[in-house]
Order: C-alpha cells, then sequence, then structure tokens
C-alpha cells in the first residue's frame, strides 16, 4: 500500500510558486491543516490529495512518491539571500523534481562512461606551491583527467556529460542564478542550468559549478571565498594561462571579440581572466569595464557564440520510448507528470521519431 | 577640382540598384572576412582585418560590375577607383564614423581628397567614399555610408538605408556631424 509522502505535498506546492496560504485558500482549507499534512503530523484524506492534484497538475501518484526533496546546495549563499522564498522555492522544487526524474530512468538506462567528475580532498591535495590549493594546478588536473586537448573547450555540456555530470535545462524563473549543481550518492552529477542566460555566461557558468563540485565536495568553506575559487576554476578550466598570456599581448575590444570567438567565452570572462594574471594593468581594468558599461555590454554582449545543449537527458528519454516501448502516456506516469507536463519539460517528438538503426560495433573475426 | 552637388543632388541622382550594390558588397565582403576560422582573426590587428575586407570588396565590386553599363573600373597609381556615370568616381574604404579612413593618408590619398587632377581621373567627376562603418568590436557594420571629402574635412556623408519593408522606400539618410551652436 502507497503511503502518502508529505515532502511531495510540499514539494509540489512550491514547483508550482505558491504559498501555504495561497494553497490553503484555493483548496479551501485552513493554514494550520495543510501545514499538519505537509510535516506529517496528520496523514491527509484520499478526498483531499484528489483535490490538491486537481489544483496543483500533478497525477495522484505524485504525492505517494517514496523520495525525499534535498535542500539548496551549501554554495551560493550570496544569491541564495538575494532571491524571494517563493522564487527560491520554485527553484529548489524544479531541482529536486528533475532529479527525481533521473532516479527514476537511471536503472534501465546503460551509462557508457566509466569517466567521473573529481572530487578534490584540500588536506591530501598536493601542489606546487606549498600550503595552498591553487585552482590554476587543479583546472589543469582536471582538463588532464578528461584528455582535452590545448585550446577552447569545444562544448562545455557535452564535456560534463561525456564525463559523468548530466546537465538538465531548467527554467529558473529570475536571472539571479544561472546554474545549481549537485553531487548525491549513487546518481551523476547533476548541473541544472538557466538556459535562459547567454550561450557564453552558461559555459562558464557550468565550468563555475563543475569547480564547486571539484573542490566544495568534501570540505565546505566560507561562501565568499568557496564562490572566489570557483571562479578561478572557471578562468583557468576555460582560459588556460599558458594559452591566453601570449594571446593578451594587445588589450582592447576588437582583439577580446576575437578572443572571444575562439574560446567562446565572454569578452568581460577574458578580462577578469587577464586581471587576475596581471595581465592587464589597473588602468586598462577600469577603461574597459567603462567602455563595457557605456556601450551596454555588461547586461548583454554582442557575438554570443553557438548555444549548446544537453543532451544526456533526451537521450535517456529517446531511449525508454524507442529502446524499451514506453509511450508518451507511460513515460509521464513513470515520472508522476501530467501527459502535458511531460510534453513541456521532455521533447514528445522522440515518441514519433523512427527508431535508431541498431549498429553492430564488434564482430568475430576468423 | 571636382564640381560641387549637394548630397541630395548626388545620392538622389544614383539608382537605387547602385545603393544597394554599395551596402551589399561592404556587408558581404566583411560577413566573409568574419567567416576566417577564430584562430586567424586572432592573429589579424586591425590593419590586416581592413586589408582582408577590402581584398574581398575588391573581388566582390569586380564580379558584381564586370558587365555593368556606365560604371569602368580605374587604376591610378594602384588607386582602384570606380568612374560612375561621367559625373562620380567612388572608391571604397573602411571607415570611421565621419566617414574617414583612419590610415595615413599617402600624398595620392590627399590630392584625391582635395579633388585635385590626378593623371586617368576625369577631374569634374565628384570624388566619393563609399566606406563601412564598424561596431565598437568590429565584429559588425553598422552602416555602410557614402562620403564626401574635401580636403580633411568632409562635407557631407549619407547612410545607406538598407533595402527592406521596413525603410518604407527610404534609399539614404543624412549622417553628416551637425555642428554645435555658438
Amino acid at each position: 500500500m502507497d503511503r502518502f509522502n508529505p515532502h511531495m505535498l510540499a514539494l509540489a506546492r512550491d514547483a508550482r510558486g505558491l504559498t501555504q496560504p495561497d494553497l490553503a485558500n484555493a483548496i479551501p482549507i485552513g493554514q494550520g491543516t495543510l501545514s499538519k499534512y505537509e510535516t506529517g503530523v496528520n496523514v491527509p484524506p484520499e478526498d483531499f490529495v484528489a483535490v490538491v492534484a486537481k489544483i496543483l497538475e500533478y497525477p495522484r501518484s505524485f504525492f505517494f512518491q517514496p523520495d525525499r526533496p534535498y535542500g539548496f546546495p551549501p554554495f551560493h549563499y550570496r544569491k541564495r539571500k538575494k532571491l524571494s522564498a517563493k522564487a527560491l522555492g520554485r527553484i529548489v522544487a524544479e531541482m529536486n523534481i528533475r532529479r527525481m526524474h533521473v532516479r527514476k530512468m537511471l536503472p534501465s538506462y546503460p551509462i557508457r562512461t566509466n569517466r567521473f567528475i573529481p572530487e578534490i580532498d584540500r588536506d591530501e591535495y598536493t601542489s606546487d606551491k606549498k600550503g595552498r590549493l591553487d585552482t590554476e594546478d587543479v583546472a589543469r588536473s582536471v582538463r588532464e583527467a578528461w584528455m582535452v586537448p590545448s585550446g577552447p573547450i569545444e562544448n562545455m555540456v557535452s564535456l560534463l556529460e561525456e564525463n559523468g555530470g548530466i546537465v538538465i535545462p531548467c527554467d529558473f524563473g529570475t536571472d539571479l542564478l544561472d546554474a545549481m549543481s549537485q553531487r548525491i550518492d549513487g546518481m551523476p552529477v547533476l548541473f541544472f542550468v538557466n538556459m535562459h542566460a547567454p550561450a557564453d555566461r552558461v559555459r562558464h557558468t557550468l565550468a563555475h559549478e563543475l569547480g564547486h563540485m571539484v573542490l566544495h565536495t568534501i570540505a565546505l568553506q566560507d561562501d565568499a571565498a568557496m564562490e572566489a575559487e570557483a571562479d578561478e576554476f572557471a578562468g583557468a578550466f576555460l582560459l588556460p594561462a599558458d594559452e591566453i598570456r601570449p594571446q593578451l599581448r594587445r588589450f582592447d575590444l576588437r582583439h577580446l571579440a576575437n578572443m572571444k570567438g575562439y574560446w567562446k567565452v565572454s569578452m568581460a570572462a577574458i578580462a577578469v581572466r587577464a586581471d587576475r594574471l596581471n595581465l592587464i594593468t589597473a588602468y586598462q581594468s577600469r577603461m574597459f569595464w567603462m567602455e563595457m558599461s557605456r556601450l551596454g555590454y555588461r547586461k548583454r554582449e554582442p557575438n554570443e557564440p553557438a548555444r549548446e545543449y544537453p543532451a544526456f537527458l533526451q537521450e535517456m528519454v529517446r531511449h525508454f520510448a524507442k529502446g524499451l516501448g514506453y509511450t508518451r502516456e507511460q513515460m509521464a506516469m513513470l515520472l508522476d507528470l501530467l501527459p502535458g507536463e511531460f510534453d513541456e519539460m521532455y521533447d514528445p517528438e522522440v515518441f514519433s521519431m523512427p527508431a535508431p538503426t541498431p549498429v553492430s560495433h564488434l564482430r568475430v573475426v576468423k | 577640382m571636382g564640381a560641387v552637388m549637394s548630397l541630395e543632388a548626388v545620392m538622389s541622382s544614383f539608382d537605387p540598384a547602385l545603393l544597394d550594390d554599395f551596402d551589399q558588397i561592404c556587408r558581404l565582403s566583411h560577413a566573409r572576412y568574419r567567416r576566417y576560422p577564430a584562430a586567424d582573426l586572432l592573429e589579424h590587428d586591425g590593419r590586416a582585418a581592413a586589408a582582408c575586407t577590402y581584398c574581398h570588396m575588391y573581388e566582390e565590386t569586380t564580379r558584381r560590375w564586370a558587365e555593368r553599363a556606365g560604371i569602368k573600373p580605374l587604376d591610378i597609381r594602384g588607386r582602384k577607383v570606380w568612374l560612375i556615370g561621367s559625373d562620380f568616381v567612388v572608391r571604397l574604404k573602411k571607415t570611421d564614423e565621419d566617414g574617414r579612413s583612419r590610415n595615413y593618408p599617402t600624398k595620392q590619398d590627399m590630392e584625391y581628397d582635395r579633388g585635385a587632377s590626378l593623371p586617368g581621373l576625369p577631374a569634374p567627376a565628384i570624388r566619393l567614399t563609399v566606406g563601412y562603418l564598424l561596431s565598437p568590436t568590429q565584429t559588425d557594420i553598422i552602416r555602410v555610408q557614402v562620403s564626401k571629402p574635401r580636403g580633411r574635412v568632409i562635407e557631407w556623408r549619407a547612410a545607406i538605408v538598407p533595402a527592406s519593408p521596413a525603410s518604407g522606400g527610404k534609399r539614404w539618410q543624412d549622417v553628416t556631424r551637425q555642428r554645435g551652436f555658438g
């Protein structure tokens, strides 16, 4: 017999951006009653579940999932402070729902890589610079471990997905947060990314999140220090020092735009990197930011690189549709969604596409 | 010295198809340059970028106007210009907002701008510069413009309005820098 999961009630409410009083008024019941259902003090009757499922537009089964929601990752504290409780609740809910989807699909999906996203134990990490973890060194090690050739990273999203991550496109409904990442035992590292952000920012943000996953999984630090380190890591990962140093002999908008075209990283990120590496003077840096403000480029830069789209999640859905014979309705049922919302979250066209021709990889040679 | 004609008189006398050509020559050539591999663009300075774009502009112009009646290419001691009818001579340049080319002008350039007589160039023809103005990052064309130099001064300049339904039939716009009061 399924048991009602109070966490799922709160999760569904948060996902719809509703507060307790909002939902209580919509049902209508007293907020106290709703609160007791959400905290598990009381078990709601079956007719309540039917009503709330209708209001929140989830199937009844959603509220009986045995999973538990995870909170906000320990970093992004400053960003979290700026977000309203409602926005924060919605984002965390979306993250959890997406994670639950991945967890449900993973057992039937063969993962084709044994690569992984490393995590560094600061106490055991040895670097050339004594007594201090060097993010440049860590970024170089990760590039080496993943056999990334020198030069620009062609596709940051694919790189993460090829190395044990899953990039999940999300709509956070705010531009205060571009991405979040989560490392949970027994699952690939999940990167939730706001796909409405400019493509160069998405790349940098993913590298920043990778920095958190590599540097801050085992030991946490002060939030500002973690953010600075993740940012340094992103710069070093996307723009290796030994390669950009000779390129930054010139420092003007024209050259930065060309560098952006090559590295697929924003001009702003290149300037920050140049500043960190002491390749430009304080005056050059100041003039650059003044010019960027004057031209309105601090909000949106020109020459956005091509957008990178996650494929892993879509591949999973395709595998279920074509490899395992799931219908759209069965997929929605598996993920505890109504078919309409399933269509919004995943590409329903995979169900009408022809099945891929099986390719034989190996054969016996006599 | 070249004949005196107002901006309106000059721009109105151009066939709209010719204005389209000016616009397209600059835009296609710049777009072609921007399609160079990113690693190559990275090694070019502004001078190399302008030189490459110019080469594409020259070839594009030659292709477009090879069979065009009333347009004649001229080579004045290495300076490539086109005689349009008998009234105008145009050259192609990368220009700044005012319609000036940024590089250090040669003696011949200065004479061209002054309207001085040059061997092989019909004296009464009005000398014009068809130029393109780039965005601050020099990755996009802001506008293609026709300017009329007179010595070091730019007498007037007109932006070509690219042909589109939104242009409402207007093909050029006066963008001459206005003098301040006082």
